[in-house]
C-alpha cells in the first residue's frame, strides 16, 4: 500500500473513535510509515535474480537435461536414416523431446527432493520453469537438427513449413499435458503421461501409414488449427506458471 | 519476531490432522511432543506453507505467510522427517545446489557452505557422495542445508532421527547457540533432547494443542503424580498390569519402578520429581 492509502486507511479507522487530534495523528501515520518500510525490506541477506538463478540450474541440471535430449535426438537420427518419406514421420519423433524432459522435471518427486525444494525461496514455479527453459532451449536445437537432417535426406527443403507444424503440433499436445496434470498436481498421471506420450510416437507413426492425406498439402490448415489451439493450451499452461512465479506461491507436485 | 497460528485445521475426509491449534509464537527453541499421528508433522507442513490449512492461517509479524510468497521462505529453513537426496551429489555439491535455489549468491553460498559442513561434522567428507553416507550423516546434511539462508523461522522435523548421541548433543548445543533471536520449532520422539534445549514445549493429542509451557511449568502438572516404589522381582509383572509403570531399574534382587498415579500407590512409595517424560506418558496414557 501507497503512503497515501496507509493514511486513509488510519484516518478511517480513527474516525470510528473518539475526537483525534491532528497532530498526534500525524504522528501515528508517520511511525505506521516508518514500520511498514521497515516491514517492507526483507530481513533476509542478498538474494539472486532469475538469470541468476537460471544459470545455476544450468550449472546443476544442464547435464541431464542437454544430455537426455542428445540420447532422444540420438534415436530420432537413426530412425531418419532408415525411414522412407522421413517428413511424414516427423510427428513420431518430436514426442521422444517431450518425453527426454520429464526426467529433470520430475526429478525432486523421485528423490523425494519436493518439500525441501518447495520451501527454499524458488517456489516449484521458479524452478519448473527454469528447466522448461533449458529444456526447450535443447528442444529448439533438437528439432532444428531434426528438420535439417530431413532436408538433407529429402534433398529438398519444399514443404519446410509443414515439417515445422508436424514437429511442434504432437510436442505441444505431450507438453501441455505433462504441465496440466502438475499443475493439478496429478502425481499418480504422471506415469500414465509418459507411457502416452512414448505411445503417442506409434500412433503418429501408424497414422503415417493409415492416412497419408494428413500429409498432404490441402491438410496444412488442420495443422495450424491443431498448432493454434495447442500452443494457446501450452501458452495458458506457461502463463499460470509465470503467474505462480510472480506470486511467489508453490505449483506443482511437492512429494 | 513473532509467530501467530491462528485456528489452524487440516482435515483430510473426515479425519481432523490438526484441530484448530492457535498459539503465539516468539524467539526461543519450541519443541513439539505428541505421539506418532497427533498431527505434528502436518502442522509443520503448514507452518512452512506447503500444505494447505482446511481453515486458520499463519502470520509472521501480521504478515500472512502465504501471501508473503518468497519472502516467507526467505526467512524459513526446513528439514523434512522423511526427505530425500540426489545420490550422485557430493555433501558439498548437495549444499550449494541448495543455496541456488535459496538464492544465495554463489561467493556467500562457497563460505557458507564450508562453515556449515563444519558445524555439522562433515568437513572431512564433503566431497563423498551423499550415497555413500550413513543415516546419521545424511540427517546432519539435511540440517546443513536447513540453516543455509540463516533461517528467522527454523523448523525442523525430527531432526536428531539417526543421529548417535554424541551428534545429538553437538545438535542441541548448535540449535541453543542459533536460536538467539529466532524461533526455531522442532519435533522428536527423544524427550531428553526437548527437555535439554526448548524454552518452550507444546504437547499435541490428536490434532489438539493439549498444553504448552516451560518444560519446569509443564511437569509442574504431574508434580505429585510420580511415584517410586520398590518391589521385589516377583511382583513386578502385577505392578505392570494393575498401574503405569513410566520405568524399572533392578537393584539386586529388587525392582524399583517409576509409577504415575493419582494418589500413593501403595505404603512403600515414594513421591518423586516429575519429568518431561512423565508427563508425556501421562497425556498420552490411554
Amino acid at each position: 500500500m501507497k503512503d497515501r492509502e496507509w493514511k486513509t486507511y488510519l484516518e478511517g479507522s480513527l474516525q470510528k473513535g473518539a475526537a483525534v487530534r491532528s497532530e498526534k495523528k500525524e504522528e501515528t501515520v508517520a511511525r505506521c510509515r516508518e514500520i511498514m518500510r521497515e516491514q517492507a525490506v526483507s530481513p533476509a541477506g542478498e538474494r539472486t535474480g532469475f538469470w541468476q538463478f537460471l544459470s545455476d540450474v544450468f550449472r546443476f541440471e544442464g547435464l541431464s537435461i542437454f544430455g537426455l535430449q542428445a540420447g532422444a535426438l540420438f534415436l530420432v537420427c537413426i530412425q531418419i536414416g532408415i525411414i522412407n518419406d522421413v517428413s511424414h514421420y516427423i510427428p513420431a519423433f518430436t514426442p521422444l523431446f517431450a518425453l527426454a524432459v520429464m526426467p529433470p522435471l520430475f526429478r525432486s518427486q523421485y528423490y523425494k527432493m519436493g518439500e525441501m525444494e518447495a520451501v527454499t525461496r524458488a517456489s516449484g514455479a521458479e524452478i519448473t520453469l527454469a528447466k522448461l527453459i533449458l529444456a526447450g532451449a535443447a528442444n529448439l536445437l533438437c528439432m532444428t537438427v531434426v528438420l535439417c537432417m530431413v532436408i538433407h535426406v529429402r534433398q529438398s527443403g519444399d514443404g519446410i513449413g509443414q515439417m515445422i507444424l508436424y514437429g511442434l503440433v504432437p510436442y505441444l499436445v505431450c507438453m501441455s499435458a505433462l504441465l496440466r496434470f502438475i499443475r493439478l498436481q496429478r502425481k499418480e498421471k504422471i506415469p500414465f503421461c509418459a507411457v502416452a506420450t512414448a505411445g503417442s510416437c506409434v500412433i503418429w507413426g501408424i497414422s503415417a501409414k493409415a492416412l497419408p492425406q494428413m500429409y498432404e498439402t490441402s491438410a496444412t490448415g488442420v495443422w495450424l488449427i491443431l498448432f493454434a489451439v495447442f500452443a494457446g493450451f501450452f501458452g495458458r499452461e506457461i502463463g499460470f506458471i509465470l503467474e505462480r512465479k510472480r506470486e511467489g506461491k508453490l505449483y506443482g507436485i511437492i512429494n | 519476531m513473532e509467530l501467530s497460528i491462528d485456528r489452524l485445521t487440516k482435515q483430510y475426509g473426515r479425519k481432523i490432522a490438526v484441530d484448530c491449534v492457535s498459539t503465539v509464537l516468539r524467539s526461543g527453541v519450541y519443541g513439539l511432543l505428541g505421539e506418532n499421528g497427533a498431527g505434528k508433522t502436518t502442522l509443520m507442513r503448514m507452518l512452512c506453507a506447503i500444505l494447505e490449512p482446511t481453515s486458520g492461517e499463519v502470520f509472521l509479524d501480521g504478515r500472512e505467510v502465504t501471501s508473503m510468497g518468497g519472502d516467507y521462505r526467505d526467512l524459513l529453513g526446513y528439514l523434512p522427517q522423511d526427505f530425500g537426496y540426489y545420490p550422485n551429489y557430493t555433501a558439498k555439491e548437495f549444499l550449494l545446489y541448495m543455496a541456488a535455489l535459496k538464492g544465495i549468491p554463489r561467493d556467500v553460498a562457497g563460505s557458507r557452505t564450508k562453515e556449515l559442513l563444519e558445524v555439522v561434522g562433515l568437513s572431512e567428507s564433503a566431497s563423498k557422495k551423499i550415497k555413500t553416507f550413513s543415516g546419521g550423516m545424511k540427517q546432519r546434511v539435511g540440517i546443513a542445508q536447513a540453516l543455509l539462508n540463516e533461517p528467522k523461522l527454523l523448523i525442523l522435523d525430527e531432526p536428531t532421527a539417526g543421529l548417535d548421541p554424541k551428534e545429538r548433543v553437538r545438535f542441541r548445543n548448535m540449535i541453543s547457540d542459533y536460536a538467539a533471536g529466532r524461533i526455531v520449532i522442532l519435533s522428536t520422539h527423544i524427550v531428553s533432547d526437548i527437555e535439554a534445549i526448548a524454552d518452550e514445549v507444546l504437547l499435541m493429542k490428536k490434532g489438539k494443542l493439549v498444553s504448552q509451557g516451560t518444560v519446569s511449568a509443564l511437569t509442574k502438572g504431574a508434580e505429585g503424580k510420580v511415584w517410586e516404589l520398590t518391589v521385589p522381582q516377583t511382583e513386578t509383572k502385577s505392578w505392570q498390569d494393575k498401574a503405569a509403570v513410566a520405568n524399572l531399574r533392578h537393584e539386586g534382587e529388587q525392582v524399583v519402578l517409576r509409577i504415575l498415579a493419582e494418589e500413593k500407590p501403595a505404603e512403600g512409595a515414594v513421591s518423586c520429581e516429575a519429568t518431561l517424560e512423565d508427563l508425556y506418558l501421562q497425556s498420552f496414557r490411554e
